[in-house]
């Protein structure tokens, strides 16, 4: 008889696998990129080039500076700049697209550790970089250039209707605008088991009944759908790394993060970026949440605090 | 369930050996008898070499209080007593019995009848006949050693099990309906627990109704209730069973005992139901056979001291081109062997004989923090800071983070995404922190 192969337990393993979650994610965001592609023009199309290209760039540049291995398996680069791109106004310069992928990507992923080290979503502090220059741009460069066109930033005083956004037909990032296709989405993701179901739903509730008691029905839905909040709360408040892991913490995070954008939403002055700023903000506390708000449950079995001993 | 709901995982294997009734093996030359279980002190051996056994001799007794009875499980000459391993890895006594080439008819060996039904006459048969406890790997009668208190104040009997692989016990209690009815009869006397709770996944609500219909029709003074626990691997540990059916935490300051707990297996009662009414010893256990590479996959009577290799040869072995496993237990928190001369002892629940999991060895990537196994992990513990932990050589801080709680089920590292070897760091944690404490 021939010899048997001897391992430790388990010997089976589920077949998760974070490079197939990475896969999925990207496949399902090409649908709002070739989306964008097609409403705002080929424009869209560069940017999203430019923020992928640049991702990926950046992580092998980082991982050739400190000597290490370039794993072309690993797509992660793939989904930031997917996602940095899509969140980005039609009309940003491609070069701060670029440099926006490479905060992102090179100062905070791989400066952090890499996969699975960083504190912070790396596509939000990218596109909250990217937003330092677009109210800039706004104020001095676009209202010169687009009269006539479609609108590209609610900071210009762009307005939507249900209908449009639902459709996609509205003013907003490149693959924000779209109701639907963020639904689309993230059915299929939870389906595949990719995303979890848990902190768009509760963000959205959250957001709803905050909005409705300060600002009425109507004007909480239109808020709802504007202005990216539905595609950060299913695309980036759902990044495993960067969202608590227990589901007291879950909760409290999607809460926060709710309660703050609708309050902010109509508040602030940021406009459009007010979300990613939100955003980050309640980021700030998963570390924390990670490290305090897990233990629910006194453990069980019979060795509790044998270290007094 | 609470939160605990959430907790383990679903069963993800198809069980092929339920629904057949517990087949016989054909008897052997040689049987290489271990006189020591899992987690037991070793008996000494009451014979000596060159002895001629019957197929119930008591072959060895305990040495101290803790203890257990081994008998001959065939009829035949004892030829030698050598040191060897056990699929735990242990160097222990073996027995090796030549069985009788011809059998005779007064081959067996039985205990003596018992005089009254009283507790503590089966607490006595308990002990004499052998029988082990595989929920807590102690010997059954320990547990109700401490009769002056009668604190007990629950029986759970399992009839069935949530495990990926093990099918004994809902087998037996579909087969052997009457005699674990009846054993159970004889635990809740030993208790003094008079409501008898059978414990069922909900997946087996069939099982159940046919268990409550049989004691229905047969007996009229019974009192039981069935009660139901999430088919969720591992939710039939003792621990979480507790935790399911009574809410109570059982750790360090409160004990099974102290809540007056009792669990037995179906498994049990079977084996006390026979030594009570036909003062048969326990020589044999229902072993699941099971995997990829097994022709005849089943729940077998195997007789301890059965070779693995005698086993696999009569249960059948397809695909020998394919890398294979050979494990002892299921396939979640099972021992791999690299031979199959070991030999099967009461401790035995699964033999695997599998195709190897090509995900298993698979490279690990960094953890991405996901909270999958947090979110499965049954005893309520954050395997992947204790990953974190270990890789930085913490001992202390395994210590603080309750290491010595995991159970080593195996759900996080099933489960994980990034294919750490969660279970496998944590298993090596809880050793090395048992040596830096150990060094003081």
């Amino acid at each position: 008889m021939e010899k048997f192969v001897v391992s430790y337990s388990p010997f089976a393993r589920s077949s998760n696998d974070t490079n197939k979650m990475f896969l999925y994610l990207s496949t399902v965001l090409v649908l709002p990129a070739v989306f964008g592609a097609m409403f705002f023009g080929i424009q869209a199309l560069f940017v999203l080039l430019v923020s992928v290209g640049a991702s990926f760039i950046s992580e092998i540049l980082y991982n050739l500076i400190i000597k290490k291995k370039v794993d072309i398996k690993n797509v992660s680069s793939l989904v930031t700049g997917l996602i940095l791109g899509l969140t980005m106004p039609v009309k940003m310069p491609l070069y701060i697209v670029a440099l926006s992928a490479f905060v992102a990507v090179f100062i905070t992923k791989m400066a952090f550790g890499g996969l699975g080290k960083n504190k912070f979503n790396p596509a939000l502090v990218g596109r909250v970089f990217a937003g330092m220059f677009s109210s800039y741009l706004a104020t001095n460069l676009y209202e010169l250039t687009i009269k006539g066109e479609q609108m590209i930033s609610l900071s210009q005083g762009g307005t939507n209707t249900i209908a449009n956004l639902l459709s996609g037909s509205a003013v907003g990032g490149i693959g924000t605008t779209s109701v639907l296709l963020i639904a689309i989405g993230l059915v299929f993701l939870v389906y595949s088991d990719v995303l979890d179901w848990k902190i768009p739903a509760i963000s959205v509730l959250a957001y709803l009944a905050c909005g409705i008691s300060v600002f009425g029905v109507e004007n909480a839905v239109l808020n709802l759908c504007s202005g990216s909040f539905l595609f950060v709360a299913v695309y980036m408040m759902t990044d495993p790394n960067t969202s608590p892991n227990s589901l007291i913490g879950k909760v409290i995070y999607s809460v926060m993060f709710g309660v703050l954008s609708a309050l902010v939403w109509d508040m602030g002055y940021l406009g459009e970026d007010t979300i990613f700023v939100v955003a980050l903000f309640v980021n700030l506390f998963v570390p924390a949440m990670d490290k305090y708000l897990i233990f629910r449950h006194k453990p069980l079995g019979g060795y509790r605090n044998a270290h007094k001993n | 369930m609470g939160f605990v709901g959430f907790r383990g995982i679903y069963p993800f294997t198809k069980k092929m050996t339920i629904g057949a009734d517990i087949k016989q093996l054909k008897p052997v030359g040689f049987y290489n008898v271990p006189l020591k279980l899992n987690n037991i002190t070793e008996s000494e051996p009451v014979v000596n070499i060159g002895d001629t056994v019957k197929q119930g001799t008591l072959i060895a007794k305990p040495t101290g209080k803790v203890g257990i009875n081994i008998f001959s499980p065939v009829a035949g000459k004892v030829l030698n007593i050598v040191k060897k391993m056990t699929p735990n890895g242990e160097y222990v006594k073996h027995m090796l019995i030549m069985r009788n080439e011809n059998e005779e008819e007064d081959d067996f060996v039985d205990l003596p009848a018992l005089e009254s039904m009283s507790d503590i006459n089966l607490v006595a048969r308990l002990r004499d006949a052998g029988i082990v406890d595989n929920v807590l790997n102690l010997p059954s009668y320990i547990k109700y050693s401490y009769m002056g208190a009668r604190s007990y104040k629950h029986l759970f009997v399992l009839c069935d099990t949530t495990d990926p692989n093990n099918s004994v016990n809902q087998t037996i209690t579909e087969f052997r309906m009457e005699e674990v009815i009846n054993g159970a009869k004889y635990f809740s006397n030993i208790t003094g627990v008079a409501n008898i709770t059978f414990v069922f996944t909900d997946s087996n609500f069939k099982l159940a109704n046919k268990l409550k219909k049989h004691i229905m029709e047969s007996k009229k003074s019974y009192d039981f209730k069935i009660k139901f626990i999430p088919n969720k691997y591992p939710f039939d540990n003792p621990y979480i069973l507790t935790k399911v059916l009574l809410r109570k935490n059982i750790n360090e300051d409160n004990s099974f005992l102290k809540e007056g707990i009792a669990i037995e297996t179906a498994e049990s009662c079977y084996n006390l139901c026979r030594a009570v009414e036909f003062n048969k010893p326990v020589t044999s256990k229902i072993v699941t056979v099971d995997g990829t590479n097994v022709a005849r996959p089943g729940n077998y009577f195997v007789s301890s001291g059965y070779s693995y290799q005698n086993l696999l040869d009569e249960v059948g072995i397809n695909d020998l081109e394919i890398k294979s496993q050979l494990i002892d237990g299921n396939v979640l928190s099972g021992i791999a062997q690299y031979s199959t001369d070991l030999c099967l002892s009461l401790s035995t629940e699964t033999i695997l004989y599998m195709q190897h999991d090509i995900l298993t060895n698979l490279e690990e990537n960094p953890c991405i923090s996901c909270g999958k196994c947090v979110s499965v992990c049954p005893m309520f513990l954050n395997p992947t800071r204790l990953d974190e932990t270990y890789i930085n050589e913490d001992y202390a801080k395994l210590d603080k983070l309750n290491v010595h709680s995991c159970i080593e089920c195996g759900c996080c590292s099933y489960i994980c995404p990034s294919k750490r070897y969660l279970t496998q760091r944590i298993a090596a944690g809880k050793y090395y922190d048992r040596q830096r404490r150990n060094r003081g």
